[in-house]
């Protein structure tokens, strides 16, 4: 009994010695950026050179598009969503969560082919058409792996090349559909996928051999973002948006697979 | 240093801590209510206590989110009336680990203060002694093995809450990222090896928890 209480009071001492640390005071003053696991690249290093610039600190939270529209829905406290298409974000400015005026698409996202060698791509740079994606129907293709189309607007691009080209019934069997797309892309870096549909954006750095998918294979992915209504960091979140305006910005989005208009009408349209 | 951020650690243990409190004290009454009361309805009690057990962790997270979500009067009311944000905070996470752990803490006390010899307590009754004094001087002094093996399994339980904790409290490093959830984003985005740090801890952690709980019950401290 005595040591029980000796237990219990040296449990008690650890918490109350924790309790300040592990507070989230720090955070609470930041800003809370939910990016689509697609814009991971892009966003990552506009939050270092944001914080650089002496500018709050911000929280980036990652994952699918529609995971995140989701968890915006259920309360999750994100002053900024920046979705990997229009639909989510139009979905919570209906909705009244996000501030209608804030929504703003500033580039159009790709999708490609990445393989693990022995799999190979057709000779040349020309992005893939629908004859050339049936190199997926190669018997040392086991695994396909691709962002769940339900959620995650990678994965929804996915299907519908692979349908028009015609294989989405025959890749079936193949089919693994990762949460998000960079658990797809995981997948193919774990050894457990022989072939990925990504988002180009996460490929800047990549290891493996990828190719881009031809953009009429599937609808555009308007990168769309918007600010939470009411949020007291608006005016924050707005500075962190304009980043993306920057020569900077479009530099990073350029060089991570992304379209951008080079002329973006100033306002209005 | 592989693991660069110790938040999720720090957490982990703010969190289990404070949902193990929560448990045992909650847990207390209950597993007294069911093994000291006859009361209608007291199988359908025990019954949706161990559900924890056997649900999926989703489903029980589904539940709390949409029970105490913006969407619900419960939600709103605790929202509006006392400050308090459930879902996608810390105290979300809390509220999971406390809803995953209850059973496991119900369970072995039920059984403890099960154990205890009637006689005893109403020889104290006897003795002219209050419930509160009889509680406290013969039931629980009686009792402590299973109460404390219970106790530690609880806290190990809300240590390692995975999937309620996700739904609830979400993923937002910082902020609501416990070392579950931490290890699941790692593995994610490839960072292995901090992952494996991490995962190593956590296995050292339950691998001590067991060991300390299989000693007390079998009489050892």
């Amino acid at each position: 009994m005595v040591r029980a209480r000796c237990v219990l009071a040296c449990v008690l001492a650890l918490a109350g010695a924790l309790w300040p640390e592990a507070g989230p005071v720090a955070a609470a003053e930041g800003l809370t950026v939910a990016a689509a696991a697609s814009l991971q690249p892009v966003f990552g290093e506009l939050v270092r050179r944001f914080e650089a610039a002496g500018e709050p600190r911000v929280t980036l939270v990652l994952g699918a598009s529609g995971s995140l529209a989701q968890q915006m829905r259920h309360g999750a406290p994100y002053d900024l969503f920046a979705s990997a298409d229009a639909r989510w974000v139009r979905g919570l400015a209906d909705d009244g969560l996000i501030d209608p005026t804030s929504l703003h698409t500033y580039a159009l996202g790709r999708l490609a082919l990445v393989v693990r060698p022995p799999v190979p791509l057709p000779p040349g740079e020309a992005p893939l058409d629908a004859r050339a994606l049936a190199l997926l129907k190669a018997p040392q293709v086991r695994v396909v792996a691709l962002a769940n189309p339900a959620h995650a607007p990678y994965g929804a691009a996915a299907e519908q090349a692979l349908r028009r080209a015609g294989l989405w019934r025959a890749l079936a069997p193949k089919r693994v559909y990762g949460e998000n797309v960079r658990q797809a892309l995981r997948f193919l870096e774990s050894g457990n996928a022989e072939a990925a549909l990504v988002a180009v954006s996460l490929l800047a750095d990549a290891r493996w051999p990828w190719r881009s998918v031809q953009p009429i294979l599937h609808a555009p992915i308007p990168q769309t973002l918007g600010i939470a209504r009411g949020s007291p960091r608006a005016a924050a979140a707005r500075r962190f948006t304009a980043l993306l305006a920057t020569p900077v910005g479009q530099a990073l989005l350029i060089r991570h697979g992304y379209e951008v208009a080079l002329h973006p009408p100033r306002s209005g349209l | 240093m592989i693991v660069r951020d110790w938040f999720p650690v720090l957490l982990t243990l703010k969190v289990s801590l404070t949902a193990t409190a929560f448990t045992v004290g909650l847990g207390l009454g209950l597993a007294w209510l069911l093994a000291r009361r006859r009361f209608p309805g007291r199988h359908l009690v025990d019954a949706l206590l161990m559900q924890p057990l056997v649900i999926p962790p989703t489903v029980l997270g589904y539940y709390l989110l949409v029970a105490f979500g913006r969407g619900s009067w419960l939600g709103r009311a605790l929202e509006e009336g006392l400050g308090l944000t459930l879902v996608f905070t810390w105290r979300g996470a809390v509220l999971a680990a406390v809803v995953a752990s209850l059973p496991l803490f119900v369970k072995p006390a039920r059984a403890a203060l099960e154990s205890v010899d009637p006689h005893l307590e109403n020889a104290a009754r006897l003795l002219g002694k209050g419930e509160w004094t009889v509680a406290r001087t013969i039931t629980l002094p009686l009792a402590w093995r299973g109460l404390l093996a219970g106790g530690v399994m609880a806290f190990a339980r809300a240590v390692g809450d995975f999937g309620t904790t996700l739904m609830v409290a979400g993923n937002i490093p910082g902020r609501t990222q416990t070392v579950s959830i931490a290890i699941y984003d790692l593995v994610q985005t490839g960072n292995t090896e901090a992952a494996n740090a991490l995962v190593l801890l956590v296995t050292c952690f339950s691998l001590a928890v067991l060991w300390f709980v299989s000693r007390v019950t079998a009489g050892r401290f």
